[in-house]
C-alpha cells in the first residue's frame, strides 16, 4: 500500500484528535455538573450528537406510559365519545421504542417544551388524517394523548395500571373541529 | 517539552495511527456491522410507509416538510438503502459507497429515528462516519484487486479501526463514569426496578421472580459499572482481552433479552478490532477454506 502522505496523516490525526475530544468533553461536561468544575468548550448540539451513555439512568419505581384517544360522534357511555386508539396501529415497535417516539423523548432531554408541544400536535394531525383514512366507518374529530403513571410490579407491567394506583393525564394534541 | 521528546511523540504517533497493517480486523468490522444495519435497519420492512412517509406518522428532526417522501418515493429510497448495506457487506467499492449509505442512514434518522433518541442510532452514524475513510474492501470482499489476488495481502493504514475502537471504549467508559457518580445505581433496587419495567421481557420478569435477593442485583449493577469502566484498558491488553470479549457479548446479550434492546450490538461488531490481525487472518483462511479451496500466495 501506498502510505499516508504527510499532509494526510494531518487531516486524519486532526479529525481523530477532534473526535477523542468531542467525547472526552461530552464527558467531562457530565463529572464538571457534579463537581462544580469548569467543562471544556463544547457546543450543546454537537454534545447532544455524543452523549451515547445516559441510559437508564433515573430511578423509577413507577411505569410510564402515553396512550392515544380518538374524539369520534358516534361512541356512547362513560368516554364522552372518546375511544382508545390502538397505539401500535401507528406507532408499530416494541412497547420502549414506542414508547420513545410517542413521548418525542429528544425535545424532552434537550429541554424545549415548545417544540415537544409542536411535534405532538404534528403527530396528532397525522394520526387523525390516517385513522380517517384507513377507518371511514369511524372516523374521529379530535386526537389526545393520556399520560398514564403506575407502579412498577414484578407481577407484570400492567397489574397495577387500575383504579386506585393509576394516575393520568390527558391532552387534546390535535383538532378539526 | 523537548525537540526529542517531540520526535519522538510524532514517530509514536505516527505509528500507532498509520503503521501499515492487516486488514481483517476491519474487513470483519464491516461484515458485522453490515449485518448488524442489515437486521436493524431491515425490521422496518413491514413499515415503511407508515413510519417513513407522508402518509404516516413522522417526526422529523431539522428536515423540512418538502423532504417527506411520498408512499412510493420511501419504499424506493428504502430499497436503495438496504441494497446499499447488502454492498457494504459485500465490500464493494466501499470508499465511494460508504459516504452515500451514510447520507442515506442519516436521511431516514432525521426524519423519524432522532426524535427517540437512541443512542445506538448516534453510533452507527459515528461509525458510519469514520468507516468513510478508511479502506474497508481490502480482505474478504467483492472489491476487483481482492477477487484477482486473494492470497495477497493488502496492508492498511490501521487509523479507522483504532478510531472506532477508541470510540467504543469512551462509550463504555462514559457509560461506566455516569453510573459511578448516579447515586442510584448504587443502589441494589435500581437493577430490581429496571428489569420489571416497560422495556423489560418476558424473560426478565420470570428472572425477577425468581426472587433473588436485593444484594445479588446490587451485584448485576455494580459489575456492569465496573465492566464498563475497565473496557477501555482490558481490550487494549492481550491478557484480558478475550475474556472482555466474552464479558462484553455476555453484557449485550443480557440487555437484549431481558430489556429486548439488542440494537447495542452495533459495539459487539467493533469488537473484532481489537482481535490480533494474524489469528483473524488465520480464522477467516479456515472459513474460507471450508467454503472454496484456492491456494494462498506465501508472504
Amino acid at each position: 500500500m501506498n502510505p499516508p502522505s504527510r499532509r494526510s496523516r494531518w487531516c486524519l490525526s486532526i479529525f481523530a484528535v477532534g473526535l477523542l475530544y468531542l467525547n472526552c468533553a461530552v464527558i467531562w461536561q457530565h463529572l464538571a455538573k457534579r463537581w462544580q468544575a469548569p467543562a471544556l468548550p463544547i457546543s450543546s448540539k454537537v454534545a447532544g450528537v455524543f452523549f451515547l451513555f445516559g441510559v437508564f439512568a433515573n430511578y423509577e419505581t413507577n411505569n410510564h406510559e402515553l396512550v392515544l384517544w380518538g374524539y369520534t360522534e358516534t361512541t356512547s357511555g362513560r368516554t364522552n365519545g372518546w375511544k382508545p386508539l390502538p397505539t401500535e396501529e401507528y406507532f408499530p415497535f416494541k412497547p420502549g421504542v414506542r414508547q420513545q417516539l410517542l413521548w418525542s423523548r429528544k425535545f424532552i432531554r434537550v429541554q424545549e417544551p415548545e417544540r415537544l408541544w409542536r411535534a405532538w400536535a404534528r403527530s396528532g394531525k397525522q394520526i387523525l388524517a390516517r385513522h380517517n383514512r384507513t377507518h371511514p366507518e369511524t372516523p374521529i374529530s379530535q386526537v389526545a394523548l393520556e399520560n398514564r403513571t403506575w407502579p412498577r410490579s414484578p407481577a407484570g407491567v400492567y397489574i397495577l395500571q387500575k383504579p386506585g394506583t393509576l394516575e393520568t393525564n390527558f391532552w387534546i394534541v390535535a383538532t378539526n373541529r | 517539552m523537548t525537540q526529542p521528546s517531540c520526535n519522538s511523540f510524532i514517530s509514536g504517533w505516527n505509528r500507532y495511527w498509520f503503521q501499515p497493517t492487516r486488514p481483517e480486523p476491519l474487513a470483519v468490522f464491516r461484515i458485522l456491522f453490515g449485518i448488524y444495519l442489515l437486521c436493524y435497519l431491515g425490521s422496518f420492512a413491514n413499515k415503511v410507509i407508515l413510519v417513513f412517509s407522508s402518509q404516516g406518522v413522522v417526526q422529523p428532526w431539522y428536515l423540512p416538510e418538502w423532504a417527506i417522501p411520498s408512499a412510493t418515493l420511501a419504499v424506493w429510497l428504502y430499497s436503495c438503502l438496504l441494497l446499499l448495506i447488502l454492498l457494504f457487506i459485500l465490500g464493494c467499492a466501499t470508499l465511494l459507497l460508504t459516504p452515500v449509505l451514510l447520507l442515506f442512514y442519516l436521511y431516514f434518522f432525521l426524519l423519524n429515528l432522532a426524535v427517540k433518541d437512541s443512542a445506538y442510532d448516534r453510533l452507527n452514524l459515528i461509525f458510519l462516519f469514520i468507516s468513510c475513510f478508511a479502506e474497508l474492501d481490502a480482505a474478504w470482499s467483492l472489491a476487483p484487486t481482492f477477487v484477482k489476488h486473494p492470497g495477497q495481502i493488502k496492508l492498511i493504514t490501521p487509523w479507522a479501526a483504532r478510531l472506532i475502537g477508541w470510540q467504543l471504549c469512551l462509550l463504555y467508559l462514559g457509560a461506566g463514569l455516569w453510573k459511578l457518580h448516579s447515586p442510584q445505581w448504587h443502589e441494589s433496587q435500581f437493577m430490581y426496578w429496571t428489569l420489571i419495567g416497560v422495556w423489560a421481557s418476558e424473560l426478565s420478569f420470570w428472572f425477577v421472580n425468581l426472587g433473588w435477593p436485593m444484594w445479588f442485583y446490587g451485584l448485576i449493577g455494580w459489575s456492569v459499572i465496573v465492566f464498563e469502566l475497565a473496557a477501555p484498558l482490558t481490550f487494549h491488553l492481550r491478557s484480558t482481552l478475550k475474556a472482555t470479549i466474552v464479558l462484553g457479548i455476555l453484557f449485550h446479550v443480557g440487555i437484549a433479552v431481558f430489556l429486548n434492546i439488542p440494537e447495542f450490538f452495533n459495539c459487539v461488531a467493533a469488537y473484532a478490532l481489537f482481535w490480533p490481525p494474524d489469528e483473524l487472518a488465520k480464522l477467516g483462511d479456515k472459513v474460507a477454506s471450508l467454503i472454496v479451496k484456492s491456494p494462498r500466495a506465501p508472504q
